[in-house]
């Protein structure tokens, strides 16, 4: 798969850049097509953009023919930054969540607190949440902030605490080293990468709208809010179906 | 110095950290030299607060202990009635929130021996902080007034009385630096004199893991909890997430319990779980040996005896991520591991099933850590340090 991955990334570094590296470099690993997209421009990204505001949405559009798959870290100034007024924030997430409908697969990355001034809530956020395929948060309270959000339901929604390696639900105990100074530390990423992967699997059998590999994909309509299941439509394809709405409601 | 130390259990058969550490303290003290009194009630049980010892004095160790009758509320509905407010966090008003301290115990002759009493003491010492003894008796002498809250995030602490408790003594004791952050959110203007001296445990002359598994006829290998078995320090919540670990992990651990109060073990995990109650306190230390690691649910927590007497025994721990205290400890040792729910807890024991030389490893370093950090000669260092700071000020 062709995989777009929006986010700060390294040099300079700090933890979100680190973690969108690492993310990069285990996508990759799986053998999917990577290619990273950075506000910063002295990262070692694939590309450099401005992405601040309503800009992200646009840089986005225009990529999106190129990529079936997007990961999206939001972080603040990513692309909103804490002072961020009202009428910046409608716009912003109205151009981003018409922009993510350009992917068929779209995994929304949040650190906590979560980076949306005003809060996950209102209308404003409506075009993000139901264009997502998954959000990843950090920890469960977000998670519970984020059952309050519109159009997003609950099974789209994984909690991944920060700083768990990827990969790490594989790892078997017997490969630790007692030696290691960060033993404990290496030890609780490997217990919340397991316990995270066995909520993912138990969430995907408990949900009727999961879909397992393979299965039918299952996204909400965007202009009726019901589920709807079948491969989720492009941009061009959404403007038909609202044609055909139009057209029926006539 | 002359030193009185308000507790409001004291004796062997009182199970409770912030009772332990208060008589520790003050036997340590008085093995160095110093003058030690402590004030403290006839109750043994923190419910019912019933005077089941005898009222009067006696030397216990090199401390002179006098107990107190206590005194019930007459109206036990008004008091349940201001308990259930005040748990769901309303605010009371300064009449109600005395009225709600004094309808658990009072303690008039203690405070009165402490009224003719207190210009003797260079330091009066007060602890836990949510009781009455603490509350009346801090009012005694506030500038000669030193209080070890052992506080924890709950809706008693936010109380106004504890905050002015806090802001109006003189010097403050804290068992953990999340504990010292908490006081200082819950009281703004705290004790000037205040400090991070921590607690401590002694370590036996030696264990017997195996002696123990034979005496309570334990086959299997176990996680033990130590503990009460109630609500507040998180028994069932712990019954529950063992029996859901257990359904998902082939887990080769029973779960043994010993401690106060019934276990109320369910039927589908009598086969499971082992209850031994309340074991001697010379058999505890063996108890932590003999396990595979100590696991402990609760969130409010200011110190955490249980845990460092785990590491001494060289077994990690398995802690409740949502307790402050527990995890610093966790994080600053290395010595084990911290569970949000049931699947992390499941996937904690399924790492001390497979990878028992990390276990030990990580055990290793909360010993190292306890060793380092929570000697009772390091602990009263600091007391004493405080103590005369305490005084000297005074006399300034």
């Amino acid at each position: 798969m062709r995989v777009l991955l929006v986010g700060t990334s390294p040099p300079p570094g700090g933890p979100a850049a680190v973690e969108t590296a690492l993310e990069a470099s285990a996508l990759a690993a799986a053998g999917h097509e990577v290619e990273v997209l950075s506000p910063d421009p002295r990262s070692a990204a694939h590309h450099h953009a401005p992405l601040s505001g309503a800009r992200l949405g646009v840089q986005l559009a225009l990529r999106a023919r190129r990529f079936d798959a997007l990961v999206l870290r939001l972080q603040p100034g990513l692309p909103l930054s804490p002072a961020a007024d009202r009428l910046s924030r409608a716009l912003s997430l109205a151009l981003l969540g018409l922009a993510l409908r350009g992917y068929r697969e779209v995994t929304l990355r949040l650190p906590s607190p979560i980076p949306l001034p005003g809060g996950v809530g209102g209308r404003a956020t409506w075009p993000m949440w139901s264009a997502v395929t998954r959000v990843v948060v950090a920890s469960e309270e977000d998670r519970d902030r984020l059952r309050a959000a519109p159009g997003l339901s609950d099974e789209r929604i994984e909690v991944e605490p920060a700083g768990t390696p990827p990969g790490a639900e594989e790892r078997s105990w017997r490969s630790l080293d007692c030696a290691d100074p960060d033993l404990r530390l290496s030890v609780q990423a490997v217990v919340r990468a397991k316990a995270m992967a066995g909520r993912r699997l138990e969430r995907v059998g408990a949900s009727a709208g999961a879909r397992p590999p393979g299965a039918e994909e299952v996204w909400d309509d965007p202009f009726s809010g019901a589920s709807v299941v079948g491969p989720r439509p492009r941009v061009g394809e959404l403007a038909g179906l609202l044609a055909d709405r139009l057209r029926r409601a006539r | 110095m002359h030193l009185a130390f308000v507790a409001p259990r004291y004796g062997a058969e009182v199970v409770g950290g912030s009772e332990a550490v208060m008589a520790e303290a003050a036997t340590g003290l008085a093995g160095r030299g110093h003058e030690v009194e402590l004030f403290t009630t006839c109750a043994k049980s923190h419910v019912s607060w019933a005077n089941e010892l005898p009222a009067g004095s006696f030397e216990d160790r090199g401390v002179l202990v006098r107990r107190f009758p206590t005194l019930r509320a007459r109206s036990r509905l008004r008091a349940a009635e201001l308990e259930r407010r005040v748990q769901r966090g309303e605010r009371l008003s300064t009449r109600d929130e005395l009225a709600w301290v004094n309808g658990r115990f009072r303690v008039p002759d203690l405070y009165l021996e402490l009224v003719g009493r207190a210009r003797e003491m260079d330091a009066i010492v007060l602890s836990p902080y949510l009781f009455w003894s603490t509350i009346y008796g801090a009012r005694v002498a506030p500038e000669r007034t030193v209080v070890m809250p052992c506080l924890h995030d709950e809706p008693y602490a936010w109380l106004g009385i504890v905050r002015s408790t806090l802001s109006a003594v003189a010097g403050a004791w804290f068992l953990s630096e999340p504990e010292h952050e908490l006081a200082h959110r819950v009281a703004p203007s705290l004790a000037p004199l205040h400090d991070v001296v921590g607690a401590a445990v002694e370590e036996p002359a030696s264990y017997d893991p195996a002696g123990f598994r034979r005496r309570h006829g334990l086959e299997r290998p176990f996680v033990l909890y130590a503990g009460r078995r109630e609500e507040g320090k998180g028994w069932p919540g712990l019954l529950e997430a063992f029996a859901a670990a257990s359904s998902r992990h082939d887990l080769p651990f029973d779960l043994v319990t010993v401690g106060d109060w019934p276990a109320g073990v369910p039927d589908a995990l009598a086969g499971r779980v082992v209850d031994l109650g309340r074991l001697d306190a010379r058999e505890l230390p063996d108890a932590f040996a003999a396990a595979e690691a100590l696991v402990h649910p609760s969130v409010n927590e200011s110190f955490s005896r249980t845990v460092m007497e785990a590491w001494l025994a060289g077994t990690p721990v398995v802690v409740n991520a949502r307790s402050a205290v527990l995890t610093w400890h966790v994080e600053r040792s290395g010595g084990g591991l911290t569970y949000v729910d049931d699947r992390e807890l499941g996937e904690c024991l399924a790492f001390l099933a497979e990878a028992p030389k990390a276990a030990a490893a990580l055990a290793e370093r909360g010993r190292r850590y306890v060793l380092a950090n929570y000697r009772w000669e390091r602990v009263l260092d600091s007391m004493e340090r405080s103590l005369e700071t305490l005084r000297s000020q005074r006399a300034t």
